[in-house]
């Protein structure tokens, strides 16, 4: 490395510092918020996700040869979900955790928990992070869908 | 969605500015990046990269179209480079005019160069995540790094960067 090829290496490190200080303005957050809720996003969001869930539930009852659990509970509050069958909940090994795809959604009314075998790597669609390695490994989980259709939490089932 | 917006809104607003060097653009494009997330998240495969990568991909798209419609797109010329002939060997620059030498210079690069310098230098991106962010092999994030740099090691020995001497793709 010569004089001058470290030297732009070390401006490099000042501007790299400078750049990385430059934050987004808050107004933009409210902004996708406000135009999230007026668009039609979505509504037309919501209709994919319903068809997508509703999609996987028929797929694997169908591949699994297994009826999908469905328990019903009537809730106001996003959490804590109180449902299942005392067998169900022995297999549980998470609690309920919001869906960073509902973070923008109304709270449901009323909430229907849904078993579902799923594969990981699905879980992205709903804003998780999923490793690429493990995005084939199918799960099961409970899904907490609203009265229109759209989950909004989801818990892990051994 | 609040997650990931605070998550990469910050990486997609950055890389907006700097390659648009306009604010109001930036935050445009940012905005425009998660609705497009928003209305079809399913486009995004976890098996080919990251969120953040694919994020910046869409930024990318809007900010060229945005470029090329406003008339500021500067090709580059891939096989060949251009050497600035206004070479003064007693120009001689203190500390702070040479970042700020340097600051322009990257201000000043082609589009093609300058998001290569942000993304690898300033984001520090890999070249496998960059090359997936330009749809280019990794050779040419590699090339288009090292050119980038030897324009800017021009710009420290007190040389401008001459974007009008580039040629047209």
């Amino acid at each position: 490395m010569t004089p001058q090829d470290s030297e732009l290496h070390e401006i490099l490190a000042v501007l790299r510092r400078e750049h990385q200080k430059i934050s987004l303005p808050a107004s933009a957050e409210e902004r996708l918020r406000t135009a999230i809720s007026t668009s039609r996003i979505a509504p037309r969001s919501r209709w994919v996700r319903a068809l997508a869930l509703a999609s996987i539930v028929v797929l694997v009852s169908w591949t699994a040869g297994r009826s999908v659990r469905v328990n019903s509970v009537r809730h106001r509050s996003r959490v804590p979900l109180t449902q299942t069958s005392s067998g169900a909940e022995d297999a549980v090994v998470s609690d309920f955790i919001a869906l960073p795809s509902a973070e923008l959604l109304p709270a449901p009314r009323e909430v229907r928990v849904w078993r579902v075998r799923i594969a990981r790597g699905e879980l992205a669609q709903y804003g998780f992070n999923v490793p690429p390695t493990k995005a084939a490994d199918l799960i099961y989980a409970d899904f907490a869908v609203g009265e229109d259709g759209l989950p909004r939490e989801i818990r892990f089932v051994r | 969605m609040s997650t990931l917006y605070r998550r990469h809104g910050g990486l997609i607003y950055r890389f907006s500015l700097r390659m648009s060097r306009d604010a109001s653009v930036a935050e445009e494009v940012t905005h425009d990046v998660f609705l497009t997330f928003l209305k079809n998240p399913g486009q995004f495969d976890a098996s080919r990269g990251k969120l953040s990568t694919w994020l910046c991909g869409i930024a990318r798209r809007i900010i060229w179209k945005h470029l090329e419609r406003s008339g500021r797109f500067e090709p580059f010329d891939e096989e060949g480079d251009a050497h600035s002939e206004a070479d003064d060997p007693h120009m001689v620059l203190s500390r702070h005019e040479t970042i700020s030498a340097v600051r322009q210079g990257v201000e000043s690069l082609p589009e093609q160069l300058r998001e290569v310098i942000v993304l690898c230098e300033f984001e520090e991106m890999s070249y496998e995540e960059v090359a997936s962010i330009l749809a280019v092999p990794i050779g040419t994030v590699r090339s288009r790094l090292h050119r980038a740099k030897a324009r800017l090691a021009k710009s420290l020995a007190g040389i401008p960067v001459s974007p009008a001497k580039e040629s047209r793709r």
